[in-house]
């Protein structure tokens, strides 16, 4: 990776473009890799490898994002119906009750992992993904469009050091031979 | 394409971004510090590397944008409401039994916090989707010049 790459990948600092989850380390990792692949020449060409490292990242998070909404053993969050039950529980109490609202906060749910491959979740994937279909929407057509922002930086880039490599070969001579 | 309104061209993701981003970015296109003079009257190059960098910033700005909105599934104004009519409810004046029902109602339209939400990220996604294609254009625009 060139020195100044290295210094200019920091701009924008990547962890404004990445989610918690993300490690800005792996993006570094990428980032170089693709330099070494492509062998970019001049800040316009690196520029391009960033937007193309972008779009890689954008793919695998809109498919662990879709995994994940459409894992069947993960709580649907409701905030309104768990309000509206403590106002029942609250109702419900009797008034020489110990309050006990103030003690320990119910702990977040933890995510809990699918086994892989078991076909008997097939069905409860399907009704998860009918539950959120408004949201799978969205992300599926976030990965097409992601795909697509690849696909088209990736051109670009092609086009850009064909550019380049078309100004360095000089200008071809015309020779006219006089006896023909 | 209809005409933005002024406070999205003002606010959030669509603001024009700090001078000293697109500056960064000027700097980096051009390979130098450009004279502030030159800034004053751009040549045609210069005004093309300005507008690019103006893109790329903008683009930048967009993506981050675009990120934040990927990990939000509930509208925060909704969720505010939901805390305030929280709230009030175990205040005096909601003793009449339907206008407690009715909070009860409302607190059950949570359709209403995801919608938003979606419809947000949805903006995020075309935001980017525009910057990508402005910041396309005005590379193409720079390369005639290099």
């Amino acid at each position: 990776m060139p020195d100044d790459a290295k210094k200019f990948s920091r701009l924008p600092n990547p962890s404004r473009m990445l989610l918690a989850d993300e490690c800005p380390e792996y993006y570094d990792v990428l980032l170089s890799e693709y330099y070494d692949d492509l062998k970019p020449v001049g800040v316009l060409e690196r520029r391009q490898i960033e937007l193309i490292v972008r779009c890689d990242l954008d793919i695998d998070r809109q498919l662990r994002i879709i995994a994940q909404h459409l894992n069947p053993l993960e709580e649907e969050e409701n905030r309104g119906a768990q309000m509206v039950a403590e106002w029942h529980l609250q109702a419900l109490r009797h008034q020489n009750a110990p309050d006990d609202s103030d003690g320990e906060a119910a702990s977040p749910s933890e995510t809990q992992y699918l086994p892989v491959g078991d076909p008997r979740l097939t069905p409860l994937i399907a009704k998860r993904y009918a539950q959120r279909r408004e949201l799978m929407s969205i992300h599926q057509r976030e990965l097409t469009n992601a795909e697509r922002r690849r696909r088209q930086a990736i051109e670009m880039l092609f086009k850009m050091q064909d550019r380049r490599r078309g100004r360095e070969v000089p200008e071809a001579e015309v020779v006219v031979e006089q006896n023909v | 394409m209809s005409e933005r309104q002024p406070n999205a061209l003002r606010h959030g993701a669509q603001a024009r971004p700090p001078q000293g981003d697109i500056y960064l970015h000027l700097e980096r296109i051009l390979g130098r510090r450009p004279a502030q003079f030159d800034l004053l009257e751009p040549g045609p190059e210069l005004a093309a590397a300005l507008h690019l960098a103006d893109c790329e910033a903008r683009l930048d700005r967009a993506h981050a944008h675009y990120v934040d909105m990927q990990d939000v599934h509930r509208h925060k104004d909704f969720d505010d409401l939901q805390e305030r009519l929280d709230d009030m409810v175990f205040f005096n004046w909601i003793t009449d039994p339907f206008k407690r029902e009715a909070a009860q109602r409302i607190m059950r339209l949570e359709r209403y916090s995801k919608h938003y939400a979606n419809y947000e990220k949805r903006l995020a996604g075309r935001y980017l989707r525009e910057a990508q294609a402005k910041r396309d254009r005005a590379l193409l625009e720079y390369m005639e010049y290099v």
